[in-house]
């Protein structure tokens, strides 16, 4: 859904930014977690996920951010949708889909891909951690 | 209404019409009301024509002109650029010298940009922290050959307020030409140009309860304040601004100003008291930066930045309570306000700043409902924030 002319932010997206949920840091124990952290070259925006695997699902997933309200939706919008998945699933996050579901405008894919670096980074934790 | 779930709080970008001058314009408007050429010479024109005359009146009472210096234009963007240009390019033959500040409205600073295009040199004045123009660089900045100063009364985002006495009073010493754009401040604030040394005045009727589309450019009547018009087309307001008078629009400019000269006193005692909740009830949170000039700027206006939170998701969580990020005309545009960066504010302080402006049919329970939104907006958002930003881990 589109949101209204002249309004940059759709109805998804309100809706997500108004109940970010999944703010925050991790509560539960968990016997695998990984935090990672990414952000804008020039020290904008900056986004913070940890995720709790638990059976090999995620049991938690938070994010922290410092941005603007599309990001805070889209982190909300990923947190919410992945947990109960497995980490796979969360590796396949792409932008664009994201972008799509929540009505977000072109001009803002630098902030969402921020989520694509920090998945991306969560990934090699998880990977080292597996090494060791 | 259809603005009712909304708390507004963006005075400084335009006001609602006041309702009797809403209602005039509509009468103005239609068939047996005024609504004749003004130049044509019959009953019907000449009614429109004594209609422009008394708003030409009531707009000069209100700043202190005489209706001879009122040139009617479609705004103060329009009277910038008229002012600026005309004075500019009528001068030439004489010195190609300009002076302004970085912290003027686009429509002051784009204009003196396409003349530097033109080859005109244009020597830009930095503001002090707190916005105001430094006398002592002032007059090392005047030169023989300077011909226009353009310093706004008002700033559009701080509110704060220029000592155009002085500066005005050193442009006239030397013979410079000296332009202002108020469109901040009339209406608003009182302005006497009787005693004020300005040659040059933009104004605009919709930041006082008038129309959009309507302004004036005080030229003062002197033989050596001239310019060259920008458009052709009839011999109107002193040659300078052909085209038919909107008489409706100008009706409407009119009556604000005279409602707007009535209501003055009463309106900035409300407008103060309403800034003074206002800042008492955010004031005391950690990380803030006033804007401006607490004590003797504009008091319809707070701009304040918070440290560690995203602007524009400040304003999107303040809402139902609209207000201002950075002004109105760069909103869009996603990059910080070029005020506040030229008052030295980093990107991200900058980026962060609310312009709250605060009107005549502002409210105590407006100002308590953007206390309780900006408190937790601001708590939200930063507990939000990750602990330390930066870098990729």
């Amino acid at each position: 859904m589109t949101s209204a002319v002249g309004d940059p932010y759709s109805p998804q997206t309100r809706r997500y930014f108004e109940n970010p949920a999944h703010a925050g840091d991790l509560a539960g124990d968990y016997t695998t977690s990984a935090v990672a952290q990414a952000s804008e070259s020039d020290g904008g925006a900056c986004v913070q996920l940890a995720i709790g695997l638990r059976d090999g699902k995620l049991a938690e997933c938070r994010f922290r951010i410092f941005g603007c309200p599309h990001l805070i939706a889209a982190a909300e919008w990923l947190c919410s949708e992945s947990e109960g998945r497995t980490f796979s699933a969360l590796s396949r996050f792409q932008a664009g889909e994201c972008m799509k579901i929540l009505g977000i405008p072109v001009d803002k894919t630098g902030r969402v891909l921020l989520l694509e670096d920090t998945i991306r980074l969560l990934t090699d934790k998880l990977a080292r951690a597996a090494a060791h | 209404m259809k603005s009712d779930p909304y708390i507004y709080l963006d005075y400084a970008a335009t006001t609602p019409v006041d309702e009797q001058v809403a209602q005039a314009m509509a009468e103005t408007l239609m068939a047996g009301g005024a609504f004749g050429n003004p130049s044509s010479n019959h009953p019907i024109g000449r009614e429109s024509l004594a209609i422009v005359e008394t708003a030409r009146a009531q707009l000069a009472d209100l700043i202190g002109a005489t209706p001879r210096d009122i040139i009617w234009t479609s705004g103060a963007t329009e009277s910038d650029n008229m002012a600026i240009a005309g004075a500019a390019r009528y001068r030439a033959y004489r010195g190609r010298h300009l002076i302004t500040m970085p912290v003027e409205h686009k429509a002051v600073t784009d204009t003196f940009e396409a003349l530097a295009r033109e080859g005109f040199e244009v020597t830009w004045l930095s503001p002090e922290a707190d916005g105001m123009l430094d006398l002592q660089q002032f007059d090392d900045a005047i030169r023989d050959d300077t011909q226009l100063v353009s310093i706004m009364l008002v700033n559009n985002e701080t509110g704060v307020i220029q000592d155009i006495e002085r500066i005005g009073g050193r442009c006239r010493e030397r013979g410079i030409l000296f332009h202002v754009d108020a469109a901040q401040a009339v209406g608003k604030i009182p302005i006497d140009l009787a005693k004020l040394p300005v040659d040059l005045m933009s104004l605009t009727a919709h930041k006082f309860y008038g129309p959009k589309g309507v302004g004036a450019l005080f030229v003062a009547d002197r033989p050596d304040c001239q310019l060259e018009p920008l458009l052709f087309g009839g011999g109107h307001e002193r040659r300078l601004r052909p085209g038919t008078s909107p008489v409706h629009q100008i009706r409407g400019i009119g009556l604000a100003a005279e409602i707007a000269a009535n209501r003055m006193h009463d309106d900035l005692e409300h407008i103060s008291a309403l800034r003074a909740h206002l800042w008492s009830g955010i004031g005391d949170l950690p990380g803030l930066t006033l804007n401006g000039r607490p004590d003797d700027g504009f008091p319809g206006i707070l701009n304040v930045s918070a440290e560690g939170v995203d602007g524009e998701s400040l304003m999107l969580a303040l809402q139902p309570v609209c207000v201002a990020s950075g002004s109105a005309c760069n909103a869009k545009s996603g990059e910080s306000s070029y005020v506040l960066r030229a008052l030295g504010r980093g990107d991200h302080l900058a980026q962060s700043a609310i312009r709250f402006s605060i009107g005549r049919h502002s409210t105590v329970d407006d100002i308590v409902t953007a206390i309780r939104r900006y408190r937790a907006a601001v708590i939200d958002l930063r507990a939000m924030a990750p602990i330390v930003r930066g870098g990729s881990a």
